[in-house]
């Protein structure tokens, strides 16, 4: 998976919420203000794209057809023993690891297969942070100048 | 920012920590652009008799493990360094418990200086970290509370582990099956390190303070390490010194100003390494973000956009299938 879990939406909107009252609301002139403020807009777009669009689900579907369309494939390779009852993203790691240290017309297949779905799903998620980049560019540009001998 | 609670515990602290008799807290800032730990510039009011003298320090807080760290080995190589005259703030106290400012904290000096990097500070930051690679770690004791690398690829292994490890810690709900095939690349793939030396961990413009076109302060000292110098210098290059000139032009800058000459598949190793930190420690927002440890928006930019961005990144160094 190219995250390791969604956070749910519950959780996002009410760290919001708490941000926008303990840091926002109490600071909105200072420099921490402004950029919370700029990434609270940048969640609440994130949150409401997760909730026209499960993405999860959608990912755990995509992998796990990839997987059994080269099923036979990673029956046939002996020396890789998958868990029996693992997740598509658990049998994947096995497989893409597997492949590193053994090259091959199997591994080949194994990658021809995998790789393009993980990493279009890479992209997409991507895609959808695109808003927290843009409000934190937007932030560092009002910043003001900062003189600290200390910064990050 | 600081409850009031929080500042009339850290007005008590700073009365009996630093020396100075009572203190009074003047005015808090947070620094915004610090991501992993809580940055306050703090003006202070002290003294007993005659008039009130006012003083700025920083404080620097902890955050839930975020990347992976906490502050003691920072604090270490913080001292040690500005020990051996390197220009580094001066630690004036290290606060472990929970009870003041909600985590770990360490108070410093303030720097009077610009993060703001100009091409004058850039050709004087590229010999002071090369100097701090010529440090001789052994006689300052470094390795007392940093590990030492023992085999000639254990520099590199020693890395890659460290990250992997931080990785696992932050993981929460499925693995990721590209970091993971990434990894084992790396763990495969790692080159022999000729000199073992000080290692930054996060160099570059926004990480050093300069005035009047000279390096004022190094900072940011959370990652530094006993490596292969090539990190840094990769780094350097792909990361923080990405927007001041191409790999070719830097090469060049290097081999010029510190007499480095660096090798292309070593410096592509290390970089694909530094890939793998980032994503490896960014995962770590998502987790205390999601088990509500920090609230905050940019830990959620953090685990999300900054973390895949960096996967990208690694996966296009190591595992690429065409």
């Amino acid at each position: 998976m190219t995250l390791p879990v969604h956070p749910d939406i519950e959780t996002i909107l009410e760290n919001c919420a708490e941000t926008m009252r303990t840091v926002v609301l109490p600071e909105l002139e200072s420099e921490w203000g402004v950029f919370c403020g700029a990434l609270l807009t940048a969640s609440l777009t994130y949150a409401t794209e997760l909730l026209k669009n499960d993405r999860g689900a959608q990912y755990f579907e995509e992998l796990s057809a990839a997987l059994k369309s080269i099923q036979p494939t990673l029956d046939n390779i002996e020396d890789l023993e998958l868990a029996i009852d693992g997740s598509p993203y658990e049998i994947a790691t096995q497989a893409l690891v597997y492949v590193q240290a053994n090259p091959g017309p199997a591994s080949d297949e194994v990658n021809r297969v995998l790789y393009p779905v993980l990493m279009g799903q890479l992209e997409v998620e991507l895609a959808a942070t695109a808003p927290f980049m843009e409000g934190w560019g937007a932030a560092r540009a009002t910043r003001k100048v900062d003189e600290s001998g200390a910064e990050d | 920012m600081l409850s009031t609670n929080e500042k009339n515990n850290l007005e008590g602290y700073l009365s009996t920590s630093l020396g100075l008799g009572p203190v009074s807290i003047l005015k808090v800032d947070r620094i915004a652009m610090g991501q992993s730990r809580a940055m306050y510039r703090i003006d202070i009011e002290h003294g007993v008799d005659g008039p009130k003298l006012v003083r700025r320090i920083v404080v620097r807080v902890e955050q839930w493990g975020l990347l992976g760290t906490d502050s003691s080995d920072e604090v270490a190589t913080m001292r040690v360094l500005h020990s051996a005259g390197f220009p580094v703030a001066k630690i004036l106290d290290y606060y472990t418990g929970n009870d003041i400012l909600g985590q770990p904290f360490f108070v410093m000096e303030y720097v009077d200086a610009s993060e703001i990097s100009t091409p004058e500070g850039l050709a004087d930051y590229v010999p002071t970290l090369h100097r701090l690679h010529q440090l001789d770690w052994q006689a300052c004791e470094m390795d007392s509370y940093l590990e030492v690398p023992e085999g000639p690829r254990d520099a590199a292994l020693q890395t890659v582990e460290r990250w992997y490890r931080i990785y696992r810690w932050g993981l929460v709900g499925e693995p990721s099956p590209l970091l993971e095939a990434a990894t084992e690349w790396l763990r495969r793939n790692a080159p022999k390190t000729e000199r073992l030396a000080v290692v930054h961990g996060d160099p570059g413009p926004g990480n050093y303070m300069e005035k009047d076109g000279k390096v004022a302060a190094l900072v940011d000292f959370e990652f530094t390490s006993i490596g292969d110098p090539e990190e840094d210098w990769a780094y350097l290059i792909a990361m923080r010194g990405a927007a001041a000139m191409s790999e070719d032009e830097w090469v060049t800058y290097i081999a010029d100003k510190v007499g480095v000459k660096l090798d292309r598949d070593r410096l592509n190793y290390w970089k694909a390494v530094n890939f793998l930190k980032g994503t490896c420690i960014d995962q770590t927002a998502m987790k205390i973000y999601i088990d509500q440890s920090n609230p905050a928006p940019n830990m959620l930019m953090i685990g999300t956009g900054v973390h895949l961005g960096a996967l990208k990144r690694l996966v296009e160094a190591t595992i690429a299938y065409k």
